[in-house]
């Protein structure tokens, strides 16, 4: 069949259009990014930087950025810097960009960012709220590191046991006025880290995972990444507060940071650089946590920093009083108290309330820390001194670092213990401050939960998995776990003999025994294929399929909201389902916040 | 931390001129008088990083293997002539400096080679002061040890050095942002002619040990006890 010549040549060019492989107007647009992205919000007069992306060896002729149909330059008042950078090694593509710093949006209203470049228009729409009036003098904000609704339901009956159906006490969250739930999605990803999460409180910007108080750019530059202003930057800026930094994590890790960072990543080098801007930026009157590994040069042994800054002796120039034990915070809080505290007590992570107060064996070098309460209230102590108010906060960082790999009892006795200290910090509000803000978090979730009990007998006489699983009760069966408190102190001791059938959904391959493990878990081990089961870890335990990539070597975070709690003026703007990035506004809010100045 | 690195790297390069295809790959250690503590005489005031860097830069070379049986103090890390003094020069001659004179109980050893463990490398960490060196490990600069480990995956394959870990280590920490070598590592220089295949197995090194702080030119690479290898062992 023979078709006319002119229908076979329609049919080429619309095969060919279809394809992309015919050159049309829009072939000279080109990809533009830009940053903040688009439903990013603001208060009026925070700080930020704007960064128009294009993948282009050069800023298109047309090239044009505008604010709500002006010239950005005339916008804001500044210039552009241009620069440009390679993306990628393969295959690489160029990248140019134009970036204007530390500008602001004068008013209340909605934005919208226009970007014309190859012919073609790119639009975001910002959104900037109206400050609100004071309500609140302080804002204490506490995060539990991967804390969930099931790690708070497990703790809480393991400490107050339960007695006609009813749990036999209560939290300090329990009593909390408001609470809500928050969405902890990400920039780049459905799924998240601490460092965007907690950023996204800290700054009201949603980021991508492992980046804090900046938007993501294509630079291989990771302290280049244009930046969002943190409230305690926006509180250094425009008020006399103090600012407080209390954790037990390394204190350059992702949830103290935020309070001040500005990174891509959480590379030792990265947080050698927070260690640094803490300094050089807001100066927090309190930082407390471990990581003296970061505050050597790097000729010291031990040391992570990868320059020849020796920051404990910069800190102490600038007039930080620094203590390395709970011995020593003591003696500093009981002499003069100090005006601004370093707290350092740890290597890297400080241990867990398991290892400081019963596996003690498992301490090291690092016998004498103090515990998260001492820690706030020693804070609390400092900070309060300023009639202006302060910004505290305050992180359980370790309910994570144990959900990791999997220890329940480990990552719930830090819960309980992140509990005690939001009770002493209520205490001391209702007692010494009312007009003081509250609120308790997570920054995102992990695959906890229970389901039943395990008769440990059983288990341990079981002779295979088969036997082991027997001794597994659920519904009726289950029971009640048997922890006690024998000593008082208010934690359950863990070695029950009815103990709760709790495990983390997602895991690489590895064996559970449900009981406490004298030294902290280690559930795989690397090999040539992967990470595999540890054999010296619950070595009597089931043995649990891996359903995580086999580069996972322990549990990941999850997607869940996690709460929000909330007491004292201002905390009705938290007791319903919000964005993470929601929790920086209604801080703001409660203090009368205004970057305008 | 790579990233730093690698800019490090670049300043070093600029500051070391061209390489040479000797032991130069080690930033040079301060050129100062070794203080004997054999005879355990009390330390004399340990000299400043100022007044080190006007004495004339000793034209030392690598010393072939010591084999010196005499009980004798710490030494020097050699010095490399073609690196005019840098920021890794003072930041090796500033630990070297301070470690020196905490050398407060020399021991001597019978033995030769000593046999060393990575476990008795360090005795602590001091929040103030970093890890705190073993008396063995300080004692044992310029001696000449055994020590058994694995060797880390190759930085890059032209290298005159690999990293020996106590433990197995599945990926290059260097090569990779965020990760981080452990403490107990060692760089085991090979001699220039040496050539050497990238193993799994656990291995034994023999070789003149070297401590001091020093930063490798090539890649930025800081250690603490670089080995000087005679004999490379895999223990199948």
């Amino acid at each position: 069949m023979k078709y006319p010549r002119i229908l076979v040549l329609v049919a080429a060019l619309a095969t060919m259009l279809i394809l992309g492989l015919l050159p049309v107007a829009a072939q000279d647009a080109v990809p533009v990014t830009i940053l903040p992205v688009t439903n990013a919000e603001f208060l009026p007069g925070a700080h930020f930087d704007l960064r128009v992306e294009v993948q282009a060896e050069a800023l298109p002729e047309d090239f044009a950025v505008s604010i709500n149909g002006q010239d950005a330059s005339e916008f804001f008042g500044a210039e552009a810097v241009d620069e440009n950078w390679q993306l990628g090694d393969e295959n690489p593509v160029m990248v140019s960009a134009s970036t204007w710093r530390g500008v602001s949006l004068p008013e209340a209203g909605d934005y919208t960012v226009s970007v014309m470049a190859g012919g073609a228009e790119t639009n975001v729409d910002w959104t900037v709220y109206e400050p609100q009036e004071a309500v609140a003098k302080n804002v204490i904000l506490f995060i539990a590191d991967g804390m969930t609704i099931p790690e708070i339901t497990a703790a809480r009956v393991a400490t107050f046991g339960i007695e006609g159906g009813k749990v036999n006490g209560e939290f300090a969250t329990d009593s909390f006025d408001e609470i809500g739930l928050v969405h902890t999605n990400s920039v780049d990803s459905v799924m998240m880290d601490s460092a965007n999460t907690a950023s996204a409180m800290n700054t009201g910007h949603k980021g991508s995972v492992n980046a804090t108080g900046i938007y993501a750019d294509s630079s291989p530059d990771v302290l280049d990444d244009p930046r969002v202003e943190t409230l305690a930057e926006i509180l250094r800026r425009t008020t006399d507060m103090s600012i407080g930094v209390v954790t037990t994590s390394d204190y350059t890790d992702a949830t103290p940071a935020s309070v001040w960072a500005h990174g891509r990543d959480r590379s030792s080098g990265s947080r050698a650089t927070y260690a640094v801007q803490a300094l050089e930026g807001i100066q927090p009157d309190v930082l407390m946590g471990g990581g003296a590994q970061y505050l050597f040069p790097q000729s010291t042994e031990g040391s992570r920093r990868a320059d020849d800054r020796d920051m404990y002796a910069e800190y102490e120039a600038a007039g930080y009083t620094i203590v390395n034990s709970a011995t020593e915070l003591n003696d500093a809080l009981a002499s003069d108290m100090p005006e601004k505290l370093l707290g350092i007590f740890h290597r890297s992570d400080m241990n867990v309330w398991l290892d400081r107060n019963v596996y003690t064996d498992n301490l090291g070098d690092f016998t004498d820390q103090p515990g998260l309460v001492d820690m706030t209230m020693a804070a609390i102590d400092i900070l309060s001194q300023n009639p202006e108010g302060f910004y505290l906060e305050v992180e359980a960082a370790s309910l994570d670092k144990q959900m990791h790999p999997l220890d329940q009892e480990r990552a719930l006795s830090d819960l309980i213990e992140f509990q005690y200290a939001i009770a002493a910090a209520v205490e001391w509000a209702a007692q010494n401050a009312p007009d003081t803000l509250i609120v308790v978090t997570a920054d995102h979730g992990h695959g906890y939960e229970v389901y039943g009990t395990v008769d440990v007998t059983a288990f341990n006489a079981a002779e295979d998995d088969m036997g082991r699983r027997q001794a597994i009760r659920t519904y009726g069966a289950a029971g009640f776990p048997t922890y006690t408190d024998s000593d008082g102190d208010g934690f359950p001791e863990w070695d029950a003999d009815i103990v709760f059938a709790g495990v983390v959904n997602n895991h690489p391959d590895y064996t559970e025994n449900f009981q406490v493990s004298e030294t902290p878990r280690v559930p795989a081990i690397s090999s040539d294929n992967g990470y595999v089961d540890n054999p010296d870890d619950d070595p009597n335990g089931i043995v649990m399929s891996g359903d995580l990539a086999p580069s996972d070597s322990t549990g990941v975070h999850t997607l869940q909201d996690v709460p929000v709690f909330a007491e004292g003026p201002g905390a009705e703007f938290f007791g319903r389902s919000i964005e993470q990035s929601d929790i920086f506004f209604g801080m703001a809010y409660a203090l009368g916040v205004d970057p305008r100045g | 931390m790579k990233r730093l690195y690698f800019a490090g790297i670049a300043l070093l390069l600029a500051a070391c001129g061209t390489a040479t295809d000797q032991h130069s790959s080690i930033t040079a250690i301060p050129p100062e008088e070794l203080t004997a503590a054999a005879d355990m005489a009390p330390s004399p005031a340990a000299p400043t990083v100022e007044e080190t860097q006007v004495l004339p830069t000793p034209t030392l070379t690598i010393a072939p293997t010591l084999t010196d049986t005499a009980p004798r103090a710490a030494t020097p890390t050699p010095l490399n002539v073609d690196l005019p003094a840098g920021n890794a020069r003072e930041i090796a001659a500033a630990t070297d400096t301070a470690m020196r004179p905490e050398v407060q109980h020399l021991i001597t050893f019978d033995e030769s080679p000593v046999s060393i463990r990575f476990d008795e490398f360090y005795n602590g960490y001091n929040l103030r002061t970093g890890l705190v060196l073993s008396d063995k490990l300080l004692s044992l600069d310029g001696q000449t040890v055994q020590i058994a480990g694995y060797m880390a995956p190759p930085l890059k394959p032209e290298l005159d050095y690999f990293v020996l870990t106590r433990i197995r280590l599945a990926f290059c920490p260097f090569c990779s942002t965020g990760a981080d070598w452990p403490d107990d590592i060692a760089l085991i220089y090979l001699n220039n002619d040496d050539t050497t295949v990238a193993t799994d197995h656990p291995m034994r090194v023999t070789g003149r040990m070297e401590i001091g702080a020093s930063i490798d030119h090539e890649t930025g690479m800081v250690s603490l006890v670089r080995i000087y290898a005679d004999n490379l062992e895999i223990i199948q």
